[in-house]
């Protein structure tokens, strides 16, 4: 080989290097190798964005607000001012009374199941692909949360813990093709999987059986049985009961062995500012289920 | 390897960074930004193939360092945006207005369409759920990243000019 040819052959080598990083990467991400040997980009990544996070929420705001701005622009005389400073009081209180609202919200979910044991989060980011549907909360490792809890608001389920840091966690939500729950339906107690397949920010309740009369608008809740897709990236283990959305529509066809249902979620994946992780609950003994097949 | 990698890397971060942490709060009427894309479609336009798939490959792994897909995930689909990008520059008339904008928005398609399927073969995510997001999201960088690219390339000219320009007497 003369050096002209070696040189040509040297062109492609960083194209092949990084094409073999990547699936390497890919094969230990898999595995579950990384985790541990990425906390040095992962840990101070997590501070800084939960520092950008508090400071983009003012900005936020102001681009969301350009009315005020004008107003305030116009105002000059001290009569406008003092009206201004009283707005922005009164904009803070209502500021304070909205997150005692949110406040009160979580403390009444806490009493509603006070068996369980969460720790408090906030979103700080969310995730940079187009294709998944995820969420950063500032708690991490450091906290007690590890990866497959689940995560849930004053309204209802979010989703699961996928990837830990000791100080923030990544969580996969149930709005997400890879979420996968085992749910009940409260009034007709069928159960299935509720998995974020459909269009949208809406859900899809499968394996739903065809003899179940489901009704629109019913609750969607966790059923807590646990290990229900052998698809899911996370084991799927939920506490009963969790609140998941409620039936929006049914899709019903007796060539089909089962049933569908369309599934609202009961909590707005779009504007989470706080959540809970549920760090440690009962699962349900799915060892019952195998006695009552046995013949 | 070239000294730009030693940009690319606290670069690509940044922009990852403010994407999670800031854009994700902006209104942006349903459009999808992913700022080191961007930087990397424009970088790998303005020089050659072989700086861009090293960038490509780092941005692909803040990128999927912050979200649930595998790491290496993006890398791969960036490389290949990349290099189709560097192979329609061999062919395509690059004097024409119209050129860059092509081969950017066909560079952001196949990364895209890429990320899309390996996606769809490595984890649950359907192509149906998300397919529809594909052309939007490459038509939204390629505007994003044209304008990079001039800006890229009129620094570049400044700087070239006054290294080779004569001395003041």
């Amino acid at each position: 080989m003369n050096l002209n040819e070696r040189r040509r052959n040297l062109r492609w080598l960083p194209l092949i290097i990084v094409i073999l990083l990547s699936i390497l990467f890919m094969a230990l991400d898999r595995a579950g190798n990384l985790t541990d040997a990425l906390r040095f980009i992962t840990e101070p990544s997590a501070n800084a964005m939960a520092w950008l996070a508090a400071r983009s929420d003012a900005f936020a705001d102001s681009l969301g607000g350009p009315r005020d701005l004008q107003t305030a622009r116009e105002q000059i005389d001290e009569l406008q001012r003092r009206i201004d400073a009283l707005e922005q009081q009164n904009r803070e209180l209502l500021e304070i009374q909205g997150e005692y609202q949110l406040l009160l919200q979580l403390f009444d979910r806490v009493n509603q199941a006070p068996d369980l044991t969460r720790v408090i989060a906030d979103v700080v980011a969310e995730g940079p692909s187009p294709y998944f549907r995820d969420i950063v909360i500032n708690r991490g490792t450091d906290d007690g949360v590890r990866v497959g809890m689940p995560v849930e608001s004053a309204q209802g389920l979010v989703g699961q813990v996928f990837r830990t840091t000791p100080n923030a966690s990544l969580v996969l939500l149930v709005a997400d093709d890879a979420s996968f729950v085992p749910a009940r339906l409260s009034a007709s107690r069928a159960t299935g999987i509720v998995n974020g397949a459909a269009a949208g920010d809406l859900l899809l309740m499968d394996w739903v059986n065809l003899e179940a009369r489901i009704n629109v608008g019913e609750i969607v809740v966790t059923s807590g049985v646990e290990g229900a897709s052998p698809q899911a990236i996370v084991a799927n283990r939920f506490p009963p009961n969790i609140v998941i959305g409620r039936v929006i529509d049914v899709e019903r066809s007796e060539a089909a062995l089962f049933q569908r249902a369309i599934i609202q979620p009961a909590v707005n994946l779009d504007a989470l500012e706080t959540v809970f992780v549920i760090t440690d609950f009962e699962p349900v003994d799915p060892s019952v289920f195998d006695i009552e097949a046995a013949p | 390897m070239s000294l730009s990698v030693y940009i690319a890397l606290p670069l690509l971060y940044a922009a990852t960074l403010l994407q999670v942490s800031l854009l994700s709060r902006l209104p942006t009427a349903g459009f999808f930004m992913q700022p080191s894309v961007l930087i990397v479609m424009a970088w790998s336009v303005h020089r050659d193939w072989r700086e861009g798939v090293i960038w490509a490959f780092i941005a692909g792994f803040y990128i999927d360092l912050f979200s649930v897909s595998p790491l290496g995930l993006s890398s791969l689909a960036l490389i290949a945006g990349v290099m189709l990008a560097a192979r329609l520059e061999q062919i395509l008339p690059t004097e024409s207005r119209f050129a860059t904008p092509i081969i950017v928005f066909l560079g952001m398609l196949t990364y895209g369409s890429v990320n899309l399927i390996l996606a769809s073969w490595l984890t649950p995510t359907q192509i149906a759920h998300y397919g529809g997001r594909v052309l939007p999201t490459a038509l939204w960088h390629t505007a994003g990243t044209v304008p990079l690219i001039w800006l890229i390339d009129g620094l570049g000219r400044v700087f070239t000019q006054r290294r080779i320009g004569p001395r003041p007497t």
